[in-house]
């Protein structure tokens, strides 16, 4: 394989992932506030960015492998999972490899959440909003294509749809398609002291 | 031996204080340490989950100053068990010596009878029961009706409704023992593990027996205290066998285990040996299902009812549960046709383990149980039409 | 020892035979039959739209590594003919030209002076 198509791919791949990541921190916050209409069930949101989040790894691990087979890059496996230990840029790269181990730690916890309970997977849960702009300053300052009119356009669309999505959650209340069922079960399971 | 429900004949009304006293002694004077003579008894829970009470009451008194609060679990939110009001209705005092020995032990500040609002019999033997004991143990304690739901029997929901007014069952930390109601480490005990706990105090050692419910088709439905590791036969049996040749047993309740009847025969009644064998005895309901009612329909059935008793916490609980109770109506109904199966596979993948609370997931594994023994059944389903019931 | 064989069915009031308590018969209408076809077609819905993503995220590594070589190139060590490299010198200012590891050397290159550019990297 010709070394610069390793090169190419790297980059792709990383504009690919951010995309997707993007894409999941949104449906995951479209979740959060039980966004639904008419043949888009919640489950269908919580779905869906289940699903991206497994691609965003696949895609994540293209980038990250393509990067360390390249030659040209003397990057070993060591700097995939050791954050700082690259000689090549080493802040941003470094980045990069947080902002992968938090996205792991948070894959790896859902996939677990059975074992782990439901607090602690929560918790973990939060490092999203860590990991998806470190994701985006890894970008900017590792990159080749930083200021090249494709990715900037990339990163600027993701940018504004995550500050959008977060925007949208602090000002609009969750609506509550439960409410009616929750009050009628709450109606029914009062306390009635008898002495 | 003694047992549970020795002493005045069970077609009477409940033993008075006197008469209990007379025919078990007096309650012994214990305290804290009481809990290690329980903990070598080995007395595991009766309220279904059969964790060790001994453990349990070293949790709770090690959080304890004083502050302790012990909830009574007689909710019996199982539709089909009988056990926990044949206990209150019948033998109030063992119940309410178990509760004064946990309060002592756990150095309780209160102690709260948690009661199903709908059993009036076992409300009023219990209330009864209560005016006879001493000053001292009354002042602690207070009777608080549970609503009549599935969910509310669960202890987090107890907590919930003795602490907050409203029996929301959870799954989220802190657990009762740690903070409960008030804040305050909460022991929640099952009325026949507390039955259990008078008679260890008298005599060191469990009886050996255990409380179960024979329930459907059989002659004799109703309460049975068996010895441990009786058989599931042998059970049947004494509940007078069955009305007609079974064809299903379900054992556990509407979390429990379906089971081929002949598989069910031999299976020794006992936590620890069905455990070991990948079941569970639960609350001790043993359903037994007569050839004459189709599986597939009692299992759409309860799945109807285990969707309609959602707490509407959460979305895959219940839009989840009503999603598989309609999968399987559709087949009970109209036969099952070649994406029937891969639906209620799919569905319930969504559901297993993304609810607030346990009330799901024990939906999804009754209903896999089902699939899983009577694979058949439900594939060759057709409509036919139903005796109403 | 014998249990206490008091027929308990009827002290407590238990019904005899009916196995599944309180909800049954004829529960199928319109309403489930929507339901499940909704259910259906959602779970549908999301598998088009997973393989879609899953395709689209495929076609885009193809675009945009097909864009980011149109836009930077590498050149292997073999070609004299450099092209020039637009700077992509960021603010953190580590070079392009002299190949890796090297972040001592701020370079402004309009175009590979040495001549020898190596891909990747940067």
């Amino acid at each position: 394989m010709s070394d610069t198509l390793l090169w190419y791919t790297t980059r792709g791949a990383g504009a690919v992932s951010l995309v997707l990541l993007t894409a999941v921190i949104v449906l995951g916050i479209l979740s959060a506030l039980r966004v639904q209409a008419a043949g888009w069930p919640r489950f269908l949101t919580t779905g869906l960015h289940r699903n991206l989040a497994l691609m965003t790894l696949v895609f994540l691990a293209l980038h990250i492998v393509t990067a360390v087979v390249d030659p040209f890059t003397h990057l070993g496996w060591l700097t995939a999972v050791v954050p700082f230990s690259s000689s090549y840029r080493t802040f941003w790269l470094g980045l990069g490899t947080i902002a992968f181990e938090l996205l792991l730690a948070i894959v790896v916890t859902s996939l677990a959440r059975g074992y782990i309970g439901h607090a602690a997977w929560r918790l973990v849960h939060w490092f999203t909003y860590a990991s998806w702009p470190i994701a985006v300053i890894h970008g900017i300052g590792t990159g080749t294509d930083t200021w090249s009119a494709w990715l900037l356009a990339i990163t600027v669309i993701c940018v504004v749809a995550v500050v959008a999505a977060i925007g949208f959650r602090v000002t609009a209340g969750s609506r509550d398609p439960l409410k009616e069922p929750r009050t009628t079960f709450q109606a029914a399971a009062q306390r009635r002291e008898t002495r | 031996m003694t047992r549970l429900l020795d002493g005045r004949d069970l077609a009477l009304g409940p033993e008075g204080l006197a008469e209990h006293v007379q025919r078990l002694g007096p309650l012994p004077a214990a305290g804290r340490s009481f809990i290690d003579v329980l903990v070598r008894s080995g007395l595991s829970g009766r309220g279904g989950a059969a964790y060790p009470a001994g453990l349990k009451w070293q949790s709770v008194a090690a959080q304890s100053n004083g502050t302790a609060v012990v909830i009574v679990n007689g909710a019996e939110g199982e539709p089909r068990s009988l056990k926990d009001r044949l206990l209150m209705t019948k033998r109030p005092h063992l119940i309410l010596d178990g509760a004064s020995l946990a309060a002592r032990a756990v150095r309780a500040k209160h102690v709260v009878l948690y009661i199903g609002e709908e059993h009036h019999a076992a409300r009023e033997s219990m209330a009864r029961a209560l005016a006879e004991r001493k000053d001292e143990e009354r002042r602690l304690v207070r009777t608080v009706a549970a609503p009549a739901r599935y969910v509310a029997g669960a202890s987090s929901a107890a907590v919930h409704l003795v602490d907050d007014g409203i029996a929301t069952p959870t799954t989220a930390p802190p657990s009762a023992h740690e903070r409960g109601v008030d804040g305050a480490p909460t022991l929640v005990q099952n009325v026949e593990t507390l039955a259990q706990v008078a008679l260890i105090a008298r005599t060191g050692s469990s009886t050996g027996t255990l409380l179960v419910t024979v329930a459907g088709g059989v002659l004799r439905p109703g309460v049975l205290e068996i010895q441990a590791q009786t058989t599931v036969a042998a059970a049947v049996e004494l509940a007078g066998g069955a009305s007609e040749p079974p064809d299903a047993v379900l054992l556990g309740g509407y979390f429990g285990t379906w089971m081929k009847a002949a598989n069910a025969w031999g299976l020794p009644l006992d936590h620890d040996a069905l455990r070991a064998r990948g079941l569970s005895l639960g609350c001790g309901v043993i359903g037994v299902l007569p050839s004459s009612r189709c599986v597939v329909c009692e299992v759409a059935g309860i799945m109807r009812y285990l969707a309609s008793e959602s707490s509407a916490q959460c979305g895959p609980c219940f839009f989840g549960l009503r999603a598989l109770a309609d999968a399987c109506t559709a087949i009970a109904e109209r036969g099952a046709n070649s994406e029937d199966l891969q639906r209620l596979r799919r569905w319930s993948a969504e559901v297993s383990g993304r609810g607030a609370c346990h009330h799901p997931d024990g939906a999804v594994m009754f209903l896999q149980s089902a699939l899983t023994t009577f694979p058949d059944e439900f594939a060759g389903h057709r409509a036919h039409l139903r005796l109403s019931a | 020892m014998k249990p206490n064989s008091t027929p308990l069915s009827k002290v407590s009031g238990c019904s005899q035979g009916r196995f599944s308590g309180r909800v049954n018969t004829g529960a199928m209408n319109g309403n489930t039959q929507d339901r499940i076809r909704a259910r259906d077609a959602a779970f549908r819905l999301l598998n088009r739209l997973t393989t879609g993503a899953a395709v689209g995220a495929l076609a885009g590594v193809g675009v945009f590594g097909a864009v980011s070589a149109s836009t930077i190139p590498g050149i292997t060590t073999t070609s004299q003919s450099a092209s020039t490299t637009t700077s992509t010198s960021t603010s953190t200012g580590t070079s392009t030209s002299t190949g890796l590891g090297s972040s001592s050397t701020p370079v402004n290159s309009a175009s590979s002076g040495s001549g020898v550019v190596v891909s990747g990297g940067t």
